[in-house]
């Protein structure tokens, strides 16, 4: 913008002939800042400082009228975005799919382990098997199954083929067939973003978390647990009969001081809320009230 | 982390430099000016809001111009920009029916508008999606929260007028309560808002050009290479993104031509995890 930022002694243009009137203080954090109505240098017209002792932000008059209004019009979208969206999603529904504990053995997994390559399982639901790969053996991984010719590689239907995007440089999904099963491949525990067809990783105290414990075979319960609540809530908008089994099996487990940091990292002022729903397993508001949330 | 909740409220570029707003649930709500973040809670953004209506009342000095009773909709999308030419605003009383929609350059008496249409079955009339629209509002949706708006609280609710410019009876902000008046009324008076600028001239005051819609067609495409005035570079970038589309259009195609099936099982599956 013109003029743009500027740090100055405000004192030194308090007597300068441009300024017209002070018009009102606004007050962020423990700043206040004064919006000042100026004349223009040469023939811009009127200019407007939003400006304290110390700083100093400029807009031409027509500048502050489109960032005035963008911003009023943000405020209404944001009122209507709270209530529309806590109301659309107010169900909590069960589907029919088989969520199995048991997992498949497959040649694959046997490369795997033959070729050094670190990976959990995280969960099979029906034929699917998804697991978790080390992200620093993509290429590890990449070589194993490209030479494999029992190995039928698919893009996911999440995947950048269908419009996906993958944020803070996350490894998109992979998914094969092989032994008439699906393995789904993920590098880092994902999290849909409320951003359009967007994938984000989860913090990344998280997914350094999940490889501490030596000579596992699955993900532990609390990385679990936070990637099948975030999941319900992100992804499907919803928490699902199966899902709410998973996560009430799940929490008499955790430890409760560490399962509300770790959901802090992702849900900030609303994990207070969260956990006391989960702990007293009230599902089914967890998501209108996280949609509704503005206590921040 | 960044914030998975995130929604964007507001985008625009302003003298060049992006601006726009998201707001991130149980975090705090971002403005951003080029590389530049401020957060805000909740109830500052509420505070800066009301400062900000108080603040262009200040500036714009019209006896009547009350930005608190303006559709902040309309603020954004058309008024903002002829703020600085407002010169006088009158209370007005007309007839239902005399009223004018504009459509893409179109004008077309209420009666025959497509809101009155959608309202009385012809759901073909609500298919599109506008700027005008909240995030994620269907036009049935619209059309709807304001009727039932009307029914409940009447009109005007909380001092919002329908807006005429000048002398006109051309709605430029209203259409859809208009509608729902002339739907639930028939023909009656009702008060609007006229705001007269120093750069509008009435619509019968107008040329034979000006008043065509070929004028508004033309103004859009204006408009658009003014922001750009490298012709070529618009041209090669349209082509550009036309070829990339449809490269990425034709593979997905083949991809599922080949693999539909797998394809709609992997789907069932991981949409129920």
């Amino acid at each position: 913008m013109k003029g743009a930022w500027c740090v100055y002694n405000y004192t030194s243009t308090m007597n300068m002939g441009e300024k017209i009137m002070d018009l009102y203080p606004i007050n962020i954090g423990n700043s206040t800042l004064m919006i000042e109505l100026n004349e223009g240098y040469s023939n811009e017209g009127r200019v407007i400082h939003i400006q304290n002792e110390k700083f100093r932000y400029l807009f031409t008059e027509n500048d502050f009228f489109k960032a005035s209004a963008n911003i009023l019009r943000a405020n209404s979208e944001l009122r209507y975005v709270r209530l529309s969206r806590s109301e659309k999603r107010k169900r909590l529904i069960s589907e029919n799919y088989v969520y199995n504990t048991s997992t498949p053995k497959l040649a694959i997994f046997n490369k795997f382990r033959q070729n050094n390559l670190q990976f959990l399982f995280l969960e099979t639901v029906n034929n699917l098997t998804t697991i978790l790969i080390r992200p620093g053996s993509y290429n590890e991984y990449r070589n194993t199954i490209i030479h494999d010719s029992n190995i039928n590689l698919l893009h996911h239907p999440y995947g950048n083929m269908f419009g996906y995007r993958f944020l803070y440089q996350m490894y998109p999904f992979e998914i094969f067939e092989t032994e008439n099963n699906y393995v789904e491949v993920y590098f880092q525990l994902p999290c849909l973003s409320l951003t359009p067809k967007t994938w984000i990783p989860l913090d990344k105290i998280i997914q350094d978390r999940i490889w501490r414990f030596d000579n596992q075979t699955h993900i532990d319960d609390l990385s679990f647990l936070i990637y099948k609540i975030t999941w319900a809530i992100f992804k499907n908008g919803c928490f699902n009969e199966d899902s709410v089994k998973v996560i009430s099996r799940l929490i008499p487990s955790v430890d409760r001081n560490e399962f509300h940091y770790l959901l802090s990292l992702v849900f900030y002022g609303f994990t207070d809320d969260l956990v006391n729903y989960l702990y007293d397993s009230q599902y089914h508001k967890i998501i209108q009230d996280f949609f509704a949330f503005s206590n921040y | 982390m960044s914030n998975p909740a995130v929604t964007q409220l507001c985008k625009t570029v302003i003298s060049g430099t992006n601006f726009w707003m998201d707001d991130n649930i149980g975090e705090s709500i971002h403005v951003h000016i080029g590389d530049v973040r401020i957060d805000l809670t909740d109830i500052e953004l509420n505070e800066l809001c009301s400062v900000l209506c108080s603040t262009i009342n200040k500036i714009v000095n019209v006896s009547g111009f009350d930005c608190h009773k303006i559709n902040p909709v309309y603020l954004q999308d058309m008024l903002w920009r002829d703020l600085i030419h407002l010169t006088k605003v009158e209370l007005d009383w007309v007839p239902l029916k005399k009223l004018i929609c504009p459509y893409y350059g179109k004008f077309i008496e209420l009666p025959k508008s497509r809101a009155v249409k959608a309202l009385n079955g012809d759901q073909r009339q609500n298919d599109d999606t506008r700027r005008s629209h909240h995030i994620g509002q269907s036009s049935q949706e619209r059309l709807d929260s304001i009727f039932n708006s009307i029914k409940r609280n009447n009109y005007p609710y909380q001092g919002e007028y329908i807006i005429l410019y000048g002398n006109d009876y051309i709605i430029q902000d209203g259409q859809h309560r208009a509608a729902c008046l002339w739907f639930l009324y028939g023909d009656i008076e009702v008060p609007v808002l006229r705001l007269f600028f120093d750069n509008y001239i009435d619509f019968d005051k107008r040329g034979f050009f000006k008043r065509s819609r070929y004028y508004y067609i033309f103004t859009n495409i204006l408009s658009k290479f003014r922001r750009n005035r490298n012709i070529l570079v618009i041209i090669i970038s349209k082509l550009n993104s036309f070829f990339y589309n449809f490269i990425k259009k034709y593979r997905k195609h083949c991809y599922l031509k080949k693999h539909i099936k797998q394809h709609n099982e992997l789907l069932d599956i991981i949409s129920f995890k």
